[in-house]
């Protein structure tokens, strides 16, 4: 499953495959009706059911396909109820889901979905939400083979944010100001790929990640197979997330240099439910 | 200028000035049996060939003697105190006295070692001055030393022993070896730079990238050169925190190790900077100089409110030949 999802850059919405969660940047001058069009249009030939998670204010009709998007504003569908905010976060990826299997009933192929992250603008959101919400769809669509694209406007975010969420799609599309060095994305529920670098940059929202993934589990895999470089923070971000969350993470193919900071750290002790595994 | 019956409450530490090998025994042989006979616990972190000596004239097998090749302990002079930092808790918590010998100057280190030595050895008061009461005694080889490392035993050591007496030391604590003074002291010469870059947050990736293109020159062990990197990273990422946002790598070889210097216009204040476990639980800080002592062989700390800061790490290369065979 790992093999079929595009990692890393992409180069374009008409390349993508199911199972791909791309964060889509779009400066000033993208033309996100025309181009968020093409992909729905690519869908509707493919046989998907389109999806849009968007703000009421967003002009779905202006996208050249229009009439044929199930369109979800997230603050009244998910959002509206009172309940605990990881819940509500995580309705994201269960309406994905719910929306694959109906997709079957209907005779479709699969799902493809656009998220226009700009209705966070008008809500009170915050980072860890957004975390949750990002994690919750990653794992809907790897499970789902969904194809799934979360426009983000760099107008509308701060660079720091815009970085934060390139780290928790295992695709990007355009460059995007900064950059936090590592991804992480789902293989299945438990289990999750870390991907690139975590050091000094990755220090505030590594931690946020990996405690959104592992709250609430039995337990946490985590293929570090991908993962080219930790730092000591970033070595003890794992072993607080696991006494934090007291879930046991199953680390494997952890590094050399991994397990050797692992140790000399004295993390042993301290977080037993942490397995590293070459 | 110095209280020895006072410190003899607390933390006792003497450099015991001995003259070869017959002597060295004598005197650490008789220092332990007086603590075993007490019913104290003693670690002895001493080289070969003295620690077999040593343990050859005791002739005990004993869980309350302990031995710790110095030469592995104390390759980087700054991994001694938190191995007597683990002695002291470890005993401390067993309700145990306890006492120890530690040398961690001998004649085959290298002068820039050597100040580090120095270095630690004024810090053992820094750091165990505030602790339980327990008795430190520092062998010199008169024999071997340079009379220089000699006078400097007496600035770092309250109290020195010599031809079975202790007296207290006249020149102790020096000024050099004041806090102030400790990180101010010049660094040996630098090497023609492999690599030179400026850095700041986002350069990170570029600055590992960077070393690791100059490993085949740095002449490391396959196996060290993410350690090496690991290194570069965790001073960088210092500057960054702490040394106002940027700083300037440079990367060196200089015939016997592998060297990265750090520089940054922060001010390092706490003598005892990575030399302090790092308690797990801890969630900020702390944790980047102390890997960093744990990896390299040598770690040289010099910050003053006119330079700055700068951080020199080396690790120990491969001789020539063994690159040749």
């Amino acid at each position: 499953m790992t093999a079929t999802r595009e990692v890393g850059a992409v180069s374009g919405l008409d390349t993508l495959e199911g199972g791909d969660h791309v964060a889509w940047f779009l400066d000033r001058a993208a033309d996100f009706a025309t181009q968020a069009g093409r992909f729905f249009q690519q869908g509707m030939t493919c046989g998907d059911k389109l999806l849009m998670f968007a703000p009421q204010r967003c002009a779905v009709s202006r996208l050249p396909i229009g009439d044929g998007v199930t369109v979800f504003d997230p603050r009244k569908a998910f959002l509206a109820d009172s309940g605990r905010a990881t819940v509500r976060y995580r309705r994201f990826g269960s309406v994905l889901r719910e929306q694959k299997a109906l997709a079957s009933t209907e005779g479709y192929r699969g799902v493809r979905l656009i998220v226009d992250m700009d209705w966070l603008l008008d809500s009170t959101v915050t980072h860890e939400d957004v975390i949750e919400l990002e994690l919750g769809l990653d794992e809907a669509t790897a499970a789902e083979k969904a194809l799934v694209v979360c426009a983000y406007r760099l107008e509308s975010f701060t660079a720091a944010e815009i970085a934060d969420a390139a780290c928790v799609h295992p695709g990007t599309l355009n460059d995007a100001p900064g950059d936090v060095g590592f991804r992480m994305w789902a293989v299945s529920s438990n289990s999750w790929h870390l991907s690139g670098e975590i050091d000094l940059r990755a220090r505030s929202v590594f931690p946020a990640l990996l405690t959104s993934a592992a709250r609430g589990r039995e337990r946490l895999r985590l293929d570090c197979a991908g993962l080219d470089f930790i730092d000591a923070a970033g070595t003890r971000a794992i072993a607080h997330v696991a006494c934090e969350t007291a879930t046991p993470l199953h680390l494997e193919h952890a590094s050399d240099s991994l397990r050797s900071l692992w140790r000399l750290l004295d993390l042993e002790a301290y977080a037993p439910k942490v397995d590293l595994r070459p | 200028m110095n209280n020895v019956t006072t410190r003899n409450e607390g933390f006792r530490h003497e450099a015991l000035l001995y003259a070869g090998d017959e002597q060295f025994v004598t005197a650490t042989a008789q220092f332990a049996r007086e603590g075993l006979g007490g019913g104290e616990a003693v670690l002895v972190a001493v080289i070969e060939p003295r620690a077999s000596m040593l343990r050859a004239e005791l002739a005990i097998d004993a869980p309350e003697l302990e031995f710790l090749d110095m030469a592995e302990v104390g390759r980087n002079p700054a991994r001694i105190i938190p191995a007597w930092h683990e002695w002291v808790e470890r005993n401390t918590v067993a309700g145990r006295a306890f006492r120890g010998i530690g040398e961690p100057v001998w004649a085959a280190r290298t002068r820039t070692e050597i100040v580090e030595c120095q270095r630690h050895e004024q810090l053992l008061n820094t750091a165990f001055d505030p602790g339980p009461a327990w008795s430190l005694l520092c062998p010199y080889d008169v024999s071997t030393l340079p009379p220089d490392v000699i006078e400097r035993a007496s600035h770092t050591h309250p109290a020195i022993v010599s031809d079975g007496t202790t007296h207290p030391s006249a020149s102790y604590p020096h000024e050099d070896l004041l806090a102030e003074q400790m990180f101010a002291a010049p660094l040996p010469d630098a090497g023609p730079a492999l690599c030179e870059l400026w850095f700041d947050i986002d350069d990170l990736s570029r600055l590992r990238a960077a070393v690791q293109r100059c490993a085949p020159a740095l002449r490391l062990d396959a196996r060290r050169v993410p350690e090496f990197v690991l290194v570069v990273s965790e001073l960088a990422a210092n500057s960054i925190s702490y040394g106002g946002g940027k700083g300037r790598l440079r990367v060196w070889q200089d015939g016997s190790h592998a060297v990265c210097e750090v520089q940054d216009e922060g001010l390092i204040s706490d003598p005892l900077v990575g030399r302090r476990k790092p308690e797990p639980r801890e969630r900020v800080g702390g944790a980047g100089l102390w890997t960093v002592n744990q990896l390299c062989d040598l770690l040289l700390i010099r910050s003053t409110r006119e330079r700055g800061t700068t951080v020199r790490a080396y690790m120990a290369a491969r001789p020539e030949e063994a690159l040749r065979s």
